[in-house]
């Protein structure tokens, strides 16, 4: 197939070699930027401003020591920030994975009418603008005293996460065969039971992606965390906006924090990498 | 084995009972979330709508009708912010667009080896933290040390305040959008591309076309409701672009870079203007509403007319 096409073209050699010149500006205009953020974040304070620019330089750890001892100009150590991070990201994921599972397990295994209704409900949350309900959510959460709790962006974050994990976990139940939870019933286990026991594991995989699809979001979500927290709170993402602003000039210390909280999600994105444009199109584009 | 045929009979028939309260059920966490985060604030967001609230006054809480709304509709820069969001959309998701399917067609089609590793590469910009990127672009569009005024030099091109004026910003920020997104259009686009059947392709060449026409005429119409999936998710992500804008121009400079997400977030949560802000929300949830309603509609039209249209071969 992908043969019938290029063969009119593979004719001449010449547009097959522009095709490659043409791909590589591609990439490397998508991957510079990345680089140069993991660069400058290693160069000295000295090299990383130097013009033109050194691209054969002796690595240090310098800015990564500054702000992981909070010795920094933020004079924030980043740990607490990194550990907010974790703890907000992980629990919507987790939040959502439940409660998002069972609701896709009951819209996979009774199709019903009003459950093509319900589905499409989940999804339409999925093109709602977040922003939109700031507003609200913050009068809310102020009228309720959870303003900088974790709380206060781990029901948020489910809530926009819920759409994904509810079309992607009904399409993984939709492939398990109904028969395997009927032979657990019949040997004595419940509904509830089968589903714990029988389905999720068999679906693992399938949850795995969409924890990690999850937790991505959540890690990166950056205008509710902006509102919703003070100090106890605050997300890492919402520190390098303040210091990005407050210090715009500190670049191997911001491209440090940049990078540290980079990492994780690009080493996670790169191993899931097939589910992410499934899990962006709520399975639409697999 | 009657024993099995019962248990299939309990999960399948589903007529004979007045209603499967099972799937209701196992979704009501999920719902409840769904209600308590989005549909009641959506709902809340109406009563603030039609009040004149700042907290930030003694006093300033009362009931003005459609006061707050009215107010937008003559607001030069609530009718600016609107008309610059949609140029921001209307750009980006084009040249996104554009890109994307160009660079899907040209991998696919014309690169032999390395496909693979394309596509890992450009998985990298789309899941990066919205906040590293807009950092990372100001670094590279800073006006003294950047790397780009320094490139400029290099060809001869006077260097530029990039972020200290208005098209410029704009054109910035427009330009770390179809950073970040074009891979997300090259990657569906791809994906389209892959999952094509072969039969209308052949037939198509043995007829004669040449490849361009059977990119017209065969391979995109086929593409369609995919394009429309890809151009759903990006209008929509699109219009609620907001961390990029705070990191790298702050709205700045001059309101020059405020979207809309962002007038919403500076009437707010900067002006306390709480009441016309959740006014703005409004605004902004029907008209989403109304576009991904139609854009919907679309999709579903095209897909059936596909699935036809295959089913016919």
């Amino acid at each position: 197939m992908k043969r019938e096409i290029s063969y009119a073209h593979m004719r001449r050699i010449a547009p097959k070699a522009a095709a490659y010149v043409v791909v590589l500006a591609f990439v490397i205009f998508e991957v510079f930027p990345v680089y140069w953020m993991i660069s400058t974040s290693f160069k000295s304070r000295w090299d990383a401003f130097r013009l033109p620019p050194v691209w054969f330089f002796k690595p240090t750890l310098e800015h990564y020591f500054t702000i992981l001892s909070g010795k920094g100009w933020s004079s924030t150590p980043i740990t607490p920030l990194l550990i907010n991070s974790i703890i907000v990201a992980g629990s919507s994921s987790v939040l959502a994975l439940l409660c998002g599972s069972l609701g896709a397990y009951g819209l996979s295994r009774f199709p019903t009418r009003y459950g093509k209704h319900l589905a499409m409900w989940i999804l339409s949350t999925r093109m709602f603008p977040p922003v939109a309900v700031a507003i609200p959510v913050f009068l809310m959460m102020s009228n309720l005293g959870l303003i900088d709790t974790y709380w206060a962006l781990i029901i948020p974050y489910s809530a926009f996460n819920i759409s994904f994990v509810v079309w992607m976990m009904r399409s993984f139940f939709d492939q398990i065969p109904v028969e395997l939870e009927q032979a657990a019933m019949i040997d004595g286990c419940s509904r509830l039971g089968a589903f714990f026991r029988i389905v999720l594991p068999l679906t693992l995989p399938g949850l795995v992606a969409t924890g990690v699809f999850v937790l991505i979001f959540s890690w990166n979500e950056f205008l509710f965390a902006l509102i919703l927290t003070r100090t106890a709170a605050k997300t890492a993402p919402v520190a390098i906006a303040d210091f990005v602003t407050l210090y715009g000039i500190q670049w191997g210390q911001l491209t440090a924090y940049a990078t540290l909280i980079s990492a994780p999600i690009i080493i996670l994105g790169l191993l899931f990498q097939r589910y992410i444009v499934k899990g962006l199109t709520l399975g639409a584009v697999q | 084995m009657s024993v099995v045929t019962t248990t299939v009979d309990v999960t399948r028939r589903v007529r004979r009972e007045p209603l499967e309260w099972r799937p209701l059920l196992l979704s009501l966490p999920a719902i409840a979330i769904l209600l308590v985060m989005v549909l009641y604030p959506t709902i809340f967001a109406v009563w603030t709508a039609l009040h004149q609230y700042n907290p930030m006054l003694p006093d300033m809480d009362r009931f003005i009708g459609l006061g707050n709304f009215e107010h937008a509709f003559g607001d030069r820069i609530f009718l600016d912010t609107v008309l610059r969001t949609a140029v921001f959309v209307v750009v980006a998701v084009t040249v996104e667009f554009v890109l994307g399917l160009g660079l899907a067609i040209v991998v696919f089609y014309l690169i032999a080896h390395g496909s693979t590793l394309v596509r890992l590469a450009l998985t990298i910009p789309m899941i990066m933290p919205p906040i590293a990127i807009g950092l990372v672009w100001r670094w590279l569009f800073d006006g003294q040390f950047g790397l780009i005024n320094y490139a400029m030099k290099l060809i001869g091109l006077p260097p530029q305040i990039w972020l200290g004026n208005t098209t410029t910003a704009m054109g910035a920020v427009i330009m770390v959008e179809v950073w970040q997104w074009m891979p997300f259009v090259f990657l569906c686009l791809y994906a389209g591309l892959a999952s094509l059947p072969s039969e209308p392709i052949q037939a198509a060449r043995v007829d004669g076309a040449g490849p361009f026409q059977l990119l017209w005429y065969v391979v995109l119409p086929m593409l369609k409701p995919i394009i429309l999936v890809v151009l759903l998710f990006r209008i929509i992500d699109c219009m609620r672009v907001f961390d990029i804008v705070y990191v790298l121009t702050e709205g700045g400079p001059s309101n020059g870079t405020v979207v809309y997400p962002f007038l919403i977030y500076m009437q707010g949560f900067r002006y306390f203007n709480v009441g016309y802000a959740a006014a703005l929300s409004w605004i902004l949830v029907v008209f989403v509403s109304i576009l991904a309603g139609t854009l919907i509609r679309m999709l579903l039209k095209s897909s059936a007319a596909v699935a036809k249209a295959g089913g016919g071969e």
